[in-house]
């Protein structure tokens, strides 16, 4: 009896165990283009639907399933492939591993076939180690991206949250991607970097609620889940737990410290006055970068802050401040890309009331380049954190623009950005060995 | 004997071993190396441009290669080769020269603190540019024979717009340009315009046997630029090799749902026959050594040059056409000057922008945008008019050398050298 309840609960842990585990999200590996009235007419076919493939990625799903360059993709699984953007969201739900069947057009001819799609290319380094696991909350499975260098051993960790934007955090195509140059740097020098993505985000999507409509809560609620569970591994140094947060991830980062309890915060290019107030310092920034003339700067910063009342204080969606003023819409339209609970709750944060109790260390970078975040918000910050906890914050300024590339100016940043400014990452590295 | 017998072994093994490598292996050795020394590419932005620069140890590298390939290529005798072997040879040699230039100079570049100036090349010294323009014209000539050429082809122009407006009724310029934005000047209707590139297209199948003594031209097929926006150019060609219509196609930029007339019939011309889609056409199958190279003085310049010989091929017949040409031409003929100014004289925006406004009538709406082309992609803009003079030059030389041969038989030989530097065709189309 004790032998089948063993089984019994085996069964169960593993099916939950499989249950958590988020699948690679797969990968088809075609450049598409819209199929237009003049596409069917040069191409001689009626279907009013599908995309054309323009060329297919060597090593992809597409190559192994014989799809080809001039192939018009008119369906997957049955689904009908309307145009490029439904064919990458249909893609991007797929598991990787999960056959499918598709049905083309080819010289005129329908072809039909069936393969199974590969997995979505992972980071690989040769000196470090990545590996790809899941963190687990009420909106769903979210990816959680391991680097560090070989070897066994407990790591301190950093965990890397990033801007506002529904982007991933992963590059498995460009290894010199400014934000994995300065995460695998910092691998390289003993640190456990742990990226979270947002939830919907990568191999998230089709397994938790979209980015788009998730609160700005529940993806803190991601990060908060994802330290909780580093916390617990055996090869992590549980008491030297930092955030490393990019832009929006360093208003993130203080919210998860009250949660989780971290030795230390870096922000870099973040927020640290009230939202408007950050909108309208930032617009000046804008001006300087573009070459606008201060005339412009101010009738823009102006227009900005008018459209964005509408937006945070009146609740207007962008289509309604839009009918009220012109341009509001095209303002707006940017915030849009996240739900209405989002950035209400992002407009009502009290930036001193969320710094005043976190008692750890922080680290302030800011970019000489950076027109997208203010020097000054970096500065009250610091000032904010030493007045409640003398000497535990440190401001840097860097020669870097929002992004990290190299600039010393904001219009240097707006036309000639350089490459990754490595420059960050040792100033880290110093504070962090100086704590 | 046995000591001499060796003797006669080892000088028969070294002189076995010390003979020439052949030219075409030698691009072939070329090839395999060329690739991994990331060597920049062209790019629209003199900025992206620098700072896609190489370190000084891979700029060594690359000069110890290219050393190395001169070093092959020395003891070919020019006067001996096959007229294959001579292009080969010379197109080497370009390579090298070119390259090695680039190199020198992009060493002192690092030399000097690696820094990427705003506002144009001039601060990087006059060699820089003057290797700029060879980079996109593939033609030997100085920044101030470009100038010079610019100013004479902004008079030459002028007389030509001039005569025009006197031949449709104007005798102001006022009322003749407010003639020209008038709505009967733009198409609106697609499918109109489609007729109308299907008319020129007929038009030049018609005449292009007599003009060019080519019979056949594969059909090429005019559709809506898919994706095109405002900042996209008005026209693109593309070879049946290089997309997924499996057809030659040329792209028209429909993006604002009026297409000017005038530009109809040049634009053609330049973009598909007997422009761009000729060339491709007609060129022979380029080697793998050519393929690593692009040229826009060659394309460019062919495309600009036959828009001169509209009426040849039963095109500009009405004074609207002829005047479309010649107001395109206008622009490519300031933007030499411009180009010079900027990045050679340390032209200012202002300066570059006023020299625009005095020269060109009826188009300050694009001054800005050609202003900051011109700025941000230094030479690209001269490959058009500066290429096509190189042919007219070619032309000349081959008239003189062979009065009295029909000119078909240089138009067919100068295709046929397909993707080659002008300065190589240049020394292999007389032969």
């Amino acid at each position: 009896m004790k032998n089948i309840i063993a089984i019994f609960f085996c069964l169960s842990y593993l099916s939950c165990v499989q249950a958590q585990e988020l699948p690679r999200r797969s990968f088809l590996g075609i450049q598409m283009e819209n199929i237009t009235a003049d596409t069917r007419r040069m191409m001689e076919v009626k279907e009013d639907y599908g995309v054309l493939v323009q060329g297919t990625v060597p090593g992809s799903t597409a190559e192994a399933a014989g799809i080809k360059r001039g192939d018009i993709l008119l369906s997957l699984n049955g689904t009908k492939i309307n145009d490029v953007v439904q064919a990458v969201g249909y893609v991007a739900g797929q598991n990787s591993g999960s056959s499918f069947t598709y049905e083309l057009l080819r010289d005129k001819k329908k072809v039909t076939g069936s393969s199974s799609f590969k997995e979505y290319p992972r980071e690989k380094y040769p000196d470090l180690d990545v590996s790809y696991e899941t963190v687990k909350t009420a909106t769903g499975l979210q990816r959680l991206i391991i680097t560090k260098s070989k070897g066994a051993g407990k790591k301190p960790v950093l965990v890397f949250l990033g801007g506002i934007g529904c982007y991933s955090l992963e590059s498995p195509m460009d290894s010199n991607r400014n934000e994995v140059r300065l995460i695998n740097a910092l691998a390289r020098n003993g640190f456990m970097i742990a990226r979270v993505e947002k939830p919907g985000i990568g191999d998230g999507a089709g397994h938790s609620k979209k980015c788009e409509v998730v609160s700005f809560t529940e993806e803190k609620d991601v990060y908060v889940q994802a330290v909780k569970d580093l916390k617990k591994r055996a090869d992590v140094q549980a008491d030297n737990i930092y955030v490393l947060g990019h832009s929006m991830g360093g208003v993130m980062a203080p919210m998860v410290a009250t949660e989780t309890s971290l030795k230390g915060i870096i922000a870099y290019g973040t927020i640290g006055t009230q939202f408007m107030e950050y909108l309208a310092k930032t617009r000046k920034t804008i001006g300087e970068a573009n070459g606008w003339s201060e005339a412009e700067t101010e009738a823009y910063t102006k227009e900005v802050c008018e459209c964005s009342k509408y937006f945070f204080v009146d609740k207007m969606t962008a289509e309604q401040a839009g009918q009220k003023k012109s341009g509001c819409k095209e303002h707006l339209d940017g915030l849009e890309a996240r739900s209405r609970k989002y950035n209400d709750e992002l407009y009502a944060v009290d930036y001193t009331a969320l710094w005043k109790p976190f008692t750890g260390k922080a680290l302030m970078i800011w970019g000489k380049g950076d027109f997208i975040s203010s020097q000054d918000d970096h500065q009250i910050l610091t000032n904010t954190i030493n007045k409640y906890h003398p000497g535990n914050a440190t401001m840097v300024v860097v020669s870097a623009d929002h992004g990290m590339s190299t600039a010393n100016s904001f219009r240097e940043a707006a036309t000639n950005p350089g490459q990754y400014n490595p420059e960050i990452y040792k100033k880290i590295l110093d504070w962090l060995k100086s704590i | 004997m046995k000591r001499h017998f060796y003797v006669l072994i080892s000088l028969f093994i070294s002189n076995c071993c010390t003979a020439q490598q052949n030219l075409q292996s030698i691009a072939e050795d070329f090839i395999k190396d060329y690739t991994r020394l990331n060597i920049p590419e062209l790019q629209y932005d003199y900025r992206q441009y620098l700072s896609k620069i190489p370190a000084a140890d891979m700029l060594d590298e690359q000069e110890v290669f290219f050393d190395s390939i001169q070093k092959k290529i020395s003891g070919h005798k020019h006067t001996f080769m096959s007229d294959d072997d001579r292009i080969i040879y010379d197109h080497l040699g370009y390579e090298i020269t070119n390259n090695k230039q680039r190199i020198r100079l992009q060493k002192e570049w690092l030399n000097k603190g690696r820094k990427t100036p705003e506002g144009g090349l001039y601060q990087l010294g006059k060699n820089y540019y003057t290797w700029t323009i060879k980079q996109y014209t593939s033609v030997d000539i100085t920044p101030e024979e470009v100038y010079a050429l610019g100013e004479l082809e902004v008079r030459k122009v002028k007389k030509e717009i001039a005569a025009i407006q006197k031949q449709m009724g104007y005798t102001d310029s006022a009322s003749f340009y407010q003639h020209l934005n008038s709505s009967e000047y733009y198409i609106t209707d697609k499918q109109a315009l489609l007729k109308e590139f299907e008319r020129v297209d007929s038009m030049v199948r018609i005449h292009l046997p007599q003009f060019i003594g080519i019979k056949y031209i594969p059909a090429i097929h005019a559709m809506e630029w898919p994706g095109a926006t405002a900042q996209t150019p008005p026209g693109m060609y593309l070879n049946r090799s290089n997309n997924a219509y499996g057809k030659d196609v040329f792209q028209f930029n429909f993006f604002t749902k009026r297409y000017n007339k005038r530009a109809i019939e040049w634009l053609y011309m330049h973009e598909a026959i007997p422009g761009h889609h000729l060339q491709f056409s007609t060129a022979k199958q380029s080697t793998p050594f050519e393929d690593l190279f692009y040229y826009p003085g060659n394309f460019e310049g062919w495309g600009c040059y036959v828009e001169y010989f509209g009426k040849y091929v039963g095109l500009f017949q009405e004074p609207y056409s002829y005047l479309g040409k010649w107001e395109w031409d206008l622009v490519r003929s300031a933007r030499l000057v411009i180009d010079v100014g900027i990045h050679y004289y340390g032209w200012s925006r202002e300066k570059a922008l006023t020299y625009w406004k005095q020269t060109i009538p009826n188009q300050n709406d694009i001054a800005e945008r050609e202003v900051t082309r011109v700025t941000n992609w230094p030479g690209q803009a001269l490959s058009y008019k500066v290429g096509a003079a190189q042919i007219f030059k070619m032309q000349d030389a081959w008239e003189k050398k062979y009065p009295g041969r029909p000119l078909q038989e240089f138009y067919q030989r100068f295709l046929i050298m397909g993707r080659l530097p002008l300065s190589v065709i240049q020394k292999n189309i007389i032969v």
